[in-house]
């Protein structure tokens, strides 16, 4: 006899399996409108240029369509899976300009803003300054510490799903966010930050 | 959903539209490799591990038959493995596979102490434990851990006891933590005598295998915690 699991009751959305946003236009279509406010806010707690914003929209969702097969579900929710393809997206932007590249896009989003969308853009920038204070505070750490915590903090994700998207354990991720914030906060009062966001000090981390 | 798009937003939908259209990926059964399927299949059986599921092995008996494997999820997506009597292969294949575990099982006759087969279909990968390790061994002991007693935690109430008639696993049970490279490579099992078990599976890199031997030296302890 086997005891099964219980059957599963996945969420009926029309990108479901993920895949199908690779394939299918109007899968893409919802898929884009449920999440194109988090992706700009995601870019906009770390870049600061209007224009360069838009082309890294335009870039992490060509690398969703690109790597949506490569979608987990028992590692976490979309929305975590789609900051770590916008992790990598901006790690690949900073590689280009580092190399000084000029690579072309095969979108070229700073190419579909025009004046009112630009506002947009631009509150949206503004919204985030905080947050792009934490973002270089928290850019000093190690790396591995500096995802997760990024990803915990800036972005929201809890600590299981930041942990998934990054490949460590729930425990070592606790670990390392209680290592990392007591350094972040120092860092911020430092640089003159006269109040530490509370998102600096996730609540579920404990000592 | 976000149905108010600005400019930017709607302009970039479109771009993104006609990518899919003129370029879209070809359909998953033609493109997808096996590996990746499997993978699903572990997503498919962790995703609904709301808690603790718990596949039991019950074969050669009623309902009350000594359990011969049991084989859990944890919550944090661990999976624990206990295997008490060499009974029904298949259902012990069918409960690793639900649990994502892509497992091939076989039962060997070996001499205590002895290593079952250690074979593939190809030179074993030869490279230090670190993050870039082919088979996933970022530490010692790799993907998969030889528990005793008690530490089986995960095992809950299909925790081996003393006094159980423990075949192989002699009391000890493999644990595979969440970040296991298990959930998204196939394994052959090798179970051996009391303890001893082999694992073999794919490396990383093409035409290369890994392999992990698990055996039991110490007598078993009484002590459960």
């Amino acid at each position: 006899m086997v005891v099964r699991p219980p059957p599963s009751t996945p969420q009926s959305t029309p990108y479901d399996p993920l895949d199908r946003i690779s394939r299918d236009p109007d899968a893409l279509d919802a898929f884009y409108r449920d999440h194109v406010e988090a992706v700009q806010r995601f870019v906009a707690r770390r870049v600061s240029d209007p224009h360069l914003a838009a082309d890294l929209t335009a870039d992490i969702f060509l690398a969703a369509v690109d790597s949506a097969a490569s979608y987990d579900r028992s590692r976490g929710p979309v929305v975590a899976w789609l900051y770590g393809v916008g992790r990598n997206a901006i790690a690949a932007e900073a590689r280009r300009r580092a190399r000084e590249l000029h690579a072309v896009r095969r979108i070229e989003g700073r190419r579909l803003v025009d004046g009112a969308a630009l506002t947009r853009i631009e509150e949206r920038l503004d919204a985030e300054r905080a947050s792009r204070r934490l973002h270089r505070a928290i850019a000093e750490l190690p790396e591995a510490d500096r995802a997760l915590l990024e990803l915990v903090s800036l972005d929201g994700l809890s600590i299981a799903d930041a942990a998934r998207v990054l490949g460590v354990k729930p425990a070592t991720a606790r670990v390392r966010l209680h290592r990392s914030r007591g350094r972040v906060t120092a860092r911020l009062h430092e640089t003159g930050a006269t109040e530490v966001p509370d998102r600096a000090l996730p609540v579920e981390v404990r000592p | 959903m976000n149905s108010t798009l600005d400019t930017f937003e709607t302009a970039l939908l479109a771009e993104l539209r006609r990518e899919v259209a003129e370029h879209p990926a070809p359909a998953p059964a033609r493109r997808r490799p096996l590996r990746r399927r499997l993978m699903l299949v572990a997503a498919g059986a962790v995703a609904t591990a709301a808690a603790t599921v718990v596949a039991v092995g019950l074969t050669g008996g009623g309902p009350t038959a000594s359990p011969a494997f049991a084989v859990t999820s944890s919550a944090d997506g661990s999976v624990s493995l206990a295997v008490y009597r060499l009974d029904d292969r298949a259902a012990l294949e069918a409960a690793l596979g639900e649990h994502g575990i892509d497992a091939t099982v076989h039962f060997v006759s070996t001499e205590p102490g002895e290593v079952p087969p250690f074979e593939a279909d190809g030179p074993f990968a030869e490279d230090a434990p670190g993050p870039q390790n082919s088979c996933g061994v970022d530490k010692s002991p790799g993907p998969a851990l030889l528990l005793r007693d008690g530490g089986t935690d995960g095992l809950g109430a299909n925790r081996p006891k003393p006094g159980d008639d423990l075949g192989v696993g002699g009391g000890y049970g493999l644990e595979f933590p969440a970040d296991s490279v298990l959930f998204e490579r196939p394994v052959t099992f090798y179970f051996g005598s009391p303890g001893s078990m082999t694992l073999v599976y794919p490396s990383s890199r093409p035409g290369e295998w890994c392999g992990q031997i698990q055996m039991s030296t110490a007598p078993r302890e009484a002590e459960v915690r």
